[in-house]
């Protein structure tokens, strides 16, 4: 965390050192790999659900695909002459890959801030509040730039449901539910009561 | 109730500057109290801080169970990128903290006053109870993905939003940070009770912080979705309706401005990493006088229960290495005799038999280091004030200078660690030299033969493995000349009363 390189000099004459043993180390590509893997499964959870909640509340399973297509070709993707196959392929593609990007997101904040070792229900908490903030980010801000014509176009039974409530209790437990089952760069728990180190 | 007269939603200038200060002064807190946390990151819900008790933690390390560690090595240096200033440097980071403090206030009561020159009040202060269903169409509009009609101008949900930051989410900050002033909850033992204790008290200051930085995330979040362009002219420029070239010129200043915060934040980090010195002094200055007015003439008046006590406290520091204290240690300080001298009509020599003939204090309180954990221990000793009258101090003694047996063998080349204190803070009820922790003789971990207790002051103004103590009329010639080792070397402040 104090690299040489960094803009910013130190005129202090010592350091003192520190003891300790580490719990959790951040390898770059580790957590990418864990991070695309939560989001992946996460991916899977929320698509399955909103596709489950778009059948029962619309009678239509397949308007979640059309919606993540619309964000790429317009509100035409949502008119009922658009082809299905290129819908479910294009939406697929892009439902996937913001999956991914959420959760490498995810696991890096978790890294950065040193709470791949958080206590379990912690690590849930975080997941929900996540969640919430990528729906929030993903469909109230970014949404209305990238794509204005999308926004309200979906009832509120629909949109509460495929919108904030699949984000905070599926795709964002699902991450926490990887991280805490996988604890990815943990070395060792800092809770656990061991009488066993080597003094 | 008579209707209320529409609000432009074009900020007035008082508005605007106070949010851009507000801006600065909350980005300074958040930093510096990354800085701080960095100190001891770790949170609790009970003051005895028992290691693996925390709630959260921000460090990457654990301590050995079975082997001896300090508090002091369980500091987590941030990068600069991150704290203000970063890589371990809790004195300036709270001086930072402190000055931003003074800021933040002063914006917050300028802000109020704009507030209540005109009709600006409204904009945050519901006057109907119609607000309540009105929030709730407006958080469904959001869901639907649309956006509510607007208020007056704000519409329900962002003015009971914004009602709650400003005269909830605040008072809770400021009131926790006070929770954990020394010098109050010495004064007033129940305060930091109200919030459930000390580490209670520090643990929802850093949970409104997080409040702080998810409001801002979705304050930023809705004012794209209401229209960046037009919101920012309103912020910047008062603008109600502005054109698109009006909006143009809001987002290049709104940018300007940004840049010019970064600047700042990266000048000051720079600036406390390679000035330290420097930084010290100026923020000393700002900081200082407002503390020793408001804080410093507290008196401590703690009486912790038995049952309070903290089975296994925490040490901070490694005693001294050097064979004339081990030798005194192994013989339970027997031939060890206490100096005080200085600016005094007669000067003292005492044994520690000697010093247990003096009249004796017995006092639980809790211990609270400024890293941020703490601890409830029983203390007896001497008060200070019994051997300042036996002493008797000259009329131009000012301070007292306790010099110690602590060589400081981790760090050396920067002398034996020493302390300095007004001498009024010595006169103080509960302030002590004990020679007694928990009803045993001190133990070496934490000072013996003898400390000092300031229940009014953090803990490392409380000098251990005391050797002599001396009347001084300046401590401006004494080490650096900044009134104690930590804060020579690690700029902490010569006063500590929060």
């Amino acid at each position: 965390m104090t690299s040489s390189n960094s803009p910013f000099g130190d005129s202090r004459p010592w350091a003192p050192p520190r003891v300790g043993l580490p719990v959790e180390h951040c390898e770059p590509w580790e957590l990418v790999k864990h991070g695309a893997r939560a989001g992946l499964l996460a991916g899977l959870a929320l698509g399955v659900v909103e596709i489950g909640a778009s059948f029962v509340l619309r009678a239509d399973p397949w308007l979640p695909f059309d919606f993540a297509t619309a964000i790429i070709v317009g509100p035409e993707a949502l008119a009922p002459a658009f082809p299905l196959a290129a819908s479910l392929r294009l939406g697929l593609v892009i439902h996937v890959l913001l999956s991914l990007v959420s959760g490498v997101a995810f696991v890096a904040i978790l890294a950065l801030t040193f709470q791949l070792t958080a206590r379990p229900w912690l690590i849930m908490i975080y997941g929900m509040l996540f969640g919430v903030t990528v729906w929030e980010v993903d469909f109230l801000a970014v949404l209305p730039v990238i794509a204005p014509k999308l926004t309200g176009r979906l009832d509120l039974a629909t949109q509460v449901w495929n919108g904030i409530l699949s984000y905070c209790l599926v795709y964002g437990p699902t991450l926490a539910a990887y991280v805490i089952r996988v604890r990815p760069g943990m070395l060792d728990r800092w809770w656990r009561v061991d009488e066993s180190e080597a003094t | 109730m008579p209707s209320l007269p529409p609000i432009e939603f074009g900020f007035p200038l008082g508005i605007r500057l106070t949010h851009a200060f507000n801006i600065l002064f909350l980005t300074l807190l958040i930093r510096s109290g990354i800085e701080i946390l960095g100190g001891h990151p770790m949170l609790y819900f009970n003051d005895d801080c028992r290691p693996g008790s925390e709630w959260i933690r921000f460090t990457r390390k654990r301590m050995f169970r079975n082997q001896r560690w300090t508090a002091e090595d369980e500091k987590q240096a941030y990068t600069p990128w991150l704290a203000l200033p970063g890589r371990d440097n809790l004195g300036l980071g709270r001086f930072w903290h402190f000055v931003a403090v003074l800021g933040w206030l002063l914006t917050g009561f300028t802000y109020l006053v704009v507030l209540g020159l005109d009709n600006q009040w409204q904009r945050l202060v519901p006057t109907s109870w119609t607000v309540f269903p009105e929030a709730w169409n407006a958080a469904l509009a959001y869901l639907r993905l649309d956006l509510p009609s607007a208020g007056n101008p704000y519409n329900a949900l962002q003015q009971l939003t914004y009602l709650a930051v400003i005269f909830l989410l605040t008072p809770v900050q400021i009131l926790t940070g006070l929770a954990m002033s020394p010098a109050l909850a010495g004064r007033f033992p129940g305060f930091p009770r109200l919030f459930g204790g000390r580490q209670a008290a520090r643990s929802l200051h850093f949970l409104g912080l997080m409040a702080f930085v998810g409001f801002t995330v979705h304050h930023i979040a809705l004012v794209i979705a209401h229209g960046f362009g037009g919101g920012l002219a309103s912020i910047v420029l008062g603008l109600a309706a502005p054109t698109a070239a009006q909006q143009a010129v809001a987002i290049a200043i709104a940018l300007t401005f940004l840049a010019a915060l970064i600047v700042l934040h990266v000048w000051a980090t720079r600036q406390s990493l390679q000035k330290p010195r420097v930084v010290q002094d100026v923020l000393q200055r700002i900081v200082d006088p407002v503390q020793t007015r408001l804080l410093q003439p507290l008196i401590s008046r703690q009486h912790y229960s038995p049952h309070d006590i903290t089975a296994d406290p925490r040490p901070n520091g490694r005693p001294p290495r050097h064979e004339e204290y081990r030798n005194l240690a192994e013989r339970g300080f027997n031939g060890w005799r206490f100096e005080v001298g200085g600016l005094v009509e007669q000067p003292l020599s005492l044994t520690i038999d000697e010093l247990r003939t003096l009249k004796m204090e017995h006092q639980l309180t809790l211990h609270k280091c400024i890293q941020g954990w703490s601890y409830v221990a029983a203390w007896q000793g001497v008060p200070l004030r019994v051997l300042l009258d036996r002493c008797r101090p000259t009329s131009s003694a000012r301070y007292i200078l306790f010099k110690t047996f602590d060589e400081k063998w981790e760090e050396p080349g920067h002398g034996d660690y020493y302390g300095v204190i007004d001498l009024h803070l010595a006169r103080a009820p509960q302030s002590l030299l004990a020679y007694e922790m928990n009803g045993h003789p001190l133990p070496v971990d934490f000072g013996a033969p003898l400390r000092l207790r300031l229940e009014t002051q953090l803990g490392y103004k409380m000098v251990k493995w005391i050797r002599s103590m001396e009347l001084i009329a300046d401590y401006k010639d004494i080490g650096a000349g900044y009134g104690g080792w930590r804060s020579d070397l690690l700029h902490y402040g010569r006063i500590a009363p929060i």
